[in-house]
């Protein structure tokens, strides 16, 4: 420890040449969004090549499991086929599918991330929906060429906005950054109805995700009579600590829509 | 002393206006940017702590990046070429040493000396600041051309101001 001291005692210099540096790069960084893209682009690409080097080992693990729920997937799409109903991620011509796998996810901070294993080359953009299998999963954000990250429903800066199944009402679902399992969904009205286990599913108002995809289900709700508005406890159908197949969807009518909404807004605000 | 300190204090608030004011909106090619502001490093005395070079030249360079919304590259740049400084000068030393603790200019070094000694270090400068402005690799001939043609252009104006200070000293011998 001593000489550890001694050390920088004799190299004070580069120490603090080293330390007012780093100041000026956090500087830069924390303030500069081009150089901080650089950063965040170069970050994903990185830990896309280390992540993928550790699923390549991994994925033999999982093999089980993940074939059991591709299986049941298969087994409900043949039976809406067969029965001439519309599949859920079929729907109309509108959207576009592209299946891909994560190699890195997490569940338990503020802001958590999911990494999957197709980019650019496979036609990933920024802001397409990302579904599971079981529901809904999260919003693309940063996309290199073999790699992209997610931003999943459990992150704090996550809004989607949730209609209740049967009814017209929606209000939007936040995450509260406790519970894996569990998202809120606020501004239904309180006199709207809502039992346990009814569903929560996307109402596609921005055109990132389609309507009707299953969010969630309700599990417990709490009428504030202040604001005259309840807030729902909503299940995730999709289990987040198991990510593993995910389905990235692109809405081919989605900048059509923004143009619409960017002209009404000038419209209103005139 | 305290005339010293005063001196420099002046010349480190009129070449950040100069800088700012002037100097930013200059803006005649893509490949010449001059950023005169290092010439207050440049200047300082040759006993000059280096420590408190360093930390002279972030306080400078991050001025100047507050009047040009580039928080931290300006920084980074100035406070790299502080680190050099004193390794230029010992590397440069005359024979017999420095004989004096006055700043390092022409009239006590000769233009060649100078020249040398403000050349390398504005290019270091340069260099690191349009690298850090760039931030990739990718980029490396197109950053080496700008700073250096942006080097030549600050080092002609150093020169410039080293020729009408040693004019004016000739009749009136204070700091320049």
């Amino acid at each position: 420890m001593r000489n550890l001291f001694l050390f920088l005692w004799k190299n004070q210099f580069t120490v603090l040449f080293v330390l007012i540096e780093t100041i000026g790069f956090y500087l830069l960084v924390s303030n500069n969004s081009y150089q901080q893209s650089v950063v965040h682009v170069s970050g994903v690409q990185l830990s896309g090549k280390v992540y993928d080097f550790e699923h390549s080992y991994k994925k033999y693990i999982g093999l089980l499991e993940e074939n059991e729920a591709l299986r049941n997937e298969n087994a409900l799409l043949r039976l809406a086929s067969l029965n001439g109903a519309p599949t859920q991620i079929e729907e109309i011509a509108q959207y576009d599918c592209i299946p891909t796998q994560a190699i890195n996810s997490s569940y338990n901070l503020e802001k958590n991330f999911i990494i999957v294993n197709s980019g650019s080359a496979s036609g990933l953009q920024p802001a397409n929906a990302v579904i599971g299998t079981e529901g809904i999963v999260g919003i693309v954000h940063t996309v290199t060429e073999n790699y992209a990250s997610i931003i999943p429903m459990l992150h704090s800066d996550s809004k989607i906005s949730g209609r209740l199944k049967g009814t017209n009402y929606f209000g939007q679902c936040k995450w509260e950054g406790r519970d894996d399992k569990v998202i809120m969904l606020e501004n239904i009205p309180n006199h709207v109805p809502v039992a346990q286990g009814d569903t929560i599913i996307t109402r596609g108002s921005t055109g990132i995700f389609p309507p009707g995809l299953i969010i969630g289900f309700a599990s417990s709700s709490e009428r504030d009579e202040s604001s005259g508005f309840q807030r729902i406890q909503v299940n995730l159908a999709t289990n987040f600590r198991k990510i593993n197949t995910l389905y990235v969807i692109q809405n081919r009518h989605k900048e059509e829509l923004d143009s619409l909404v960017l002209k009404t807004q000038e419209w209103i605000e005139k | 002393m305290d005339r010293e300190v005063v001196g420099q204090s002046v010349r480190f608030i009129a070449l950040i206006f100069l800088q700012v004011l002037i100097l930013n909106n200059v803006l005649f090619s893509n490949l010449f940017n001059p950023y005169l502001y290092i010439y207050f490093i440049l200047l300082l005395p040759v006993d000059f702590r280096p420590s408190l070079g360093l930390i002279v030249g972030f306080f400078l360079g991050l001025s100047i990046d507050i009047f040009s919304q580039t928080l931290g590259m300006h920084a980074i740049a100035t406070t790299f070429a502080a680190y050099c400084r004193p390794y230029v000068l010992t590397y440069m030393a005359p024979r017999d040493g420095y004989e004096f603790s006055r700043n390092p200019g022409v009239r006590q070094m000769g233009w060649l000396w100078f020249s040398t000694y403000a050349g390398i270090i504005i290019a270091l400068h340069h260099f690191v600041l349009f690298f850090v402005e760039m931030f990739r690799m990718s980029g490396l001939w197109q950053t080496l051309l700008k700073s250096l043609c942006s080097s030549i252009l600050t080092l002609i104006l150093v020169l410039i101001i080293q020729l009408i200070f040693l004019r004016s000293n000739r009749s009136n011998s204070s700091y320049e």
